[in-house]
């Protein structure tokens, strides 16, 4: 067994996430984000991906495993946090991974949605769209142009951008990571940038990383503008990106992982906490504080997603609040 | 008995309890006894639900 880091492209975590696809995790390229940790076992063809932080262990996703191997990576992990006295929760499962981490003896919940629209069936056109369309209209009669560029030619523009989105969350704002994108480094070339400038200066960028399985295509990711700025420039940037994976014949585009929404009874699975349960139909009503997922939801719905898929967390035992915290703060959020 | 059984706070209390012991775990999240507290109330309160569920 050895743990290793997650972001070099001849690890083993780029190779097992584009080969072992079945849970169709579309938020798997996170697993190569810098800080992350990665169990492998000897002859075992795949990787687990985690962050330890306080006493916890947190996974993220299930293993990117062969179907052979994916037993014995679970059990690989558990026994590697009860060697190292931590206590193993599991993030962003998807309904294949819950299953069988129920089967395993988790507790597992949903925790919220993944959402996406299928490209081929998209189109701005329509009265749906026209509150859309008039915000896009306004970001670039104020002179918004999009490009796709290299991270790597921009990455002073970048860090402005980012300094002052990040100031305008308030003094004790924290950039969180773990769950959310990152925008350089060794997987830098995997990704795809488009960043929107104003009369020459960068005022906004979405970085998309590719999403592998059967709904293949782009994640909408980290997203960053300055605040104050015109309105409409995200969705400026993402329609042109729109535009431009539609002509490459890209099937989906991903929104991402959304704690609390699409929650739903029939998504639920046997032995699961009705507790945790009400706990996530409270945050979503009433958690903005703690994660503003319905400012995020109401983003991406305005793309009108076809797909809405859910994701869950497992619990190395019964459904814990520790254990649901330490998500978060893995994430950095406190 | 259970412990939800016994436990004499009503479920709009538990779950209050709930939310609370979550803000202070993000408060103290390496303090042990916040974690047990955390874990009887979501026990408590998994009781609580799953009877009234079938009661239902």
């Amino acid at each position: 067994m050895s743990t290793t880091s997650a972001t070099t492209l001849d690890s083993p975590v780029l190779r097992a996430i584009r080969t072992h696809t079945q849970s169709d995790n579309p938020s798997s390229f996170l697993a190569l984000n810098t800080g992350n940790s990665v169990l492998t076992l000897p002859g075992v063809d795949g990787v687990a991906v985690h962050r330890r932080t306080g006493r916890h262990l947190v996974q993220f996703g299930g293993p990117f495993a062969a179907p052979g191997a994916y037993a014995q990576l679970l059990t690989g992990l558990r026994e590697h946090a009860r060697e190292e006295k931590l206590d193993l929760v599991a993030v962003q499962l998807q309904r294949a991974d819950a299953e069988r981490y129920r089967e395993a003896g988790f507790t597992v919940n949903q925790i919220g949605a993944s959402w996406a629209v299928h490209l081929p069936e998209f189109s701005l056109r329509g009265t749906r769209f026209m509150q859309l369309r008039n915000k896009i209209s306004r970001a670039l009669r104020n002179g918004l142009v999009v490009e796709e560029v290299p991270a790597d030619e921009c990455e002073t523009a970048l860090a402005t951008i980012d300094e002052a989105w990040l100031g305008s969350k308030g003094e004790h704002a924290r950039p969180l990571e773990f769950l959310v994108g990152q925008v350089g480094g060794p997987a830098q070339g995997h990704r795809r940038l488009f960043v929107g400038s104003i009369e020459g200066a960068p005022v906004s960028y979405i970085s998309y990383s590719p999403v592998y399985g059967t709904r293949s295509g782009w994640m909408h990711d980290l997203s960053r503008r300055i605040p104050g700025g015109s309105p409409g420039l995200m969705e400026a940037i993402n329609a042109a990106a729109i535009e431009k994976f539609t002509e490459e014949g890209v099937e989906w585009l991903h929104f991402g992982f959304t704690p609390f929404t699409g929650l739903s009874e029939d998504n639920e699975l046997p032995g699961h906490s009705p507790s945790f349960q009400w706990l996530m139909h409270f945050l979503w009503a009433e958690g903005a504080a703690l994660y503003p997922a319905q400012s995020q939801l109401d983003y991406k719905e305005k793309w009108a997603p076809h797909a809405v898929l859910p994701e869950y967390v497992a619990f190395d035992g019964p459904a814990s609040i520790a254990g649901f915290a330490h998500i978060f703060r893995a994430c950095n959020a406190f | 008995m259970t412990i939800a059984a016994r436990d004499p706070r009503s479920t709009d209390e538990l779950r209050q309890a709930l939310v609370e012991s979550l803000m202070a775990m993000i408060g103290a999240p390496d303090d042990i006894p916040t974690a047990e507290t955390a874990a009887t109330t979501l026990h408590s309160l998994d009781e609580r639900l799953t009877a009234e569920s079938s009661t239902r």
